[in-house]
């Protein structure tokens, strides 16, 4: 790949721009557990997860709407938690740095 | 919860997706609570694990969770940064590649499941981040004269992102006429 060519792909990956709503740092985080996961869980593993970094699961599902993320049922009673938009919360997971493991994230714990 | 009945029912397909997504790598190694806790870390690194809330997160034991994180720790994956030996706390090894590969499998499990590309972007992303010309990372240095001063060195994302900071500061500090830009 050329020089010019590879300096140029890095840009628009920097440029990407997320689409609203921001669900902000912890919002973030739990985008990028969830999509680790398959962007599939209960209700009960969201929970014990969202409570260790202090973030309101439902309150959050409400937030961001249900284009983005609902709560289901399955047949069996079990309560499900479904990211609906993949693409909205890769790149905000990626925007936030909790895509991959980053050394930023322990400095600001 | 409680509204449960309100909630709206899952399709067979989600159903067999959140079967799937319950098993640690969609059961490519089983379902022991090594492999639990690892998904546990991989998921989340940046947490500190306690014995007690992995027996929450991962449904198991506590001999069980100690004997994982001991053999983890053994491996070089976690890091006991506990100073009292009855209640250890562990911290993950954040710079270490099998993380890194766990985590991209973890992708390449729901790429697999759902012909998406979510390893592929995480692969485009470590080699722009890390492995890239581009992404070396250079060292900056901030002087107040000729001998005070300091060093970093940061990768240029983190470069941009500081750059950005300052200029916010700056302008904001311009604006109050504390600093002429």
């Amino acid at each position: 790949m050329p020089p010019d060519e590879k300096i140029e792909k890095r840009k628009a990956y920097e440029k990407e721009k997320p689409c609203l709503p921001d669900p902000e740092e912890k919002g973030a985080r739990f985008l990028g557990w969830i999509k680790k996961r398959g962007f599939y869980a209960t209700f009960e593993e969201c929970e014990a997860y969202c409570s260790s970094i202090e973030i309101d699961l439902k309150e959050f599902a409400r937030n961001m709407g249900r284009d983005h993320i609902i709560m289901g049922r399955t047949s069996s009673g079990i309560v499900a938690v479904k990211i609906i938009d993949r693409k909205w919360a890769s790149k905000w997971a990626r925007y936030y740095e909790y895509d991959l493991p980053h050394h930023s994230h322990r400095m600001k714990l | 919860m409680n509204d449960l009945s309100d909630l709206p029912l899952l399709s067979d397909e989600d159903e067999g997706r959140l079967e799937f997504s319950r098993l640690p790598f969609g059961g490519l190694f089983g379902n022991t609570v090594l492999i639990r806790v690892i998904r546990e870390i991989t998921a989340d690194p940046y947490r500190e694990f306690r014995p007690r809330e992995l027996e929450v997160l991962t449904s198991s034991s506590a001999p069980r969770i100690k004997n994982a994180l001991e053999l983890l720790a053994a491996q070089g994956l976690l890091e006991n940064i506990s100073c009292d030996s009855q209640r250890p706390v562990f911290r993950v090894n954040l710079s270490s590649k099998r993380l890194m590969a766990l985590t991209l499998l973890a992708y390449a499990v729901t790429d697999d499941r759902d012909g998406t590309d979510c390893m592929d972007d995480a692969v485009r992303h470590y080699y722009v981040d890390k492995l890239s010309e581009a992404g070396q990372g250079r060292e900056i240095g901030i002087f107040a004269g000729e001998e005070r001063g300091v060093r970093i060195w940061m990768s240029d994302l983190a470069a941009e992102k500081l750059s950005r900071s300052l200029v916010e500061i700056l302008e904001d500090a311009s604006r109050k006429g504390e600093v002429k830009v």
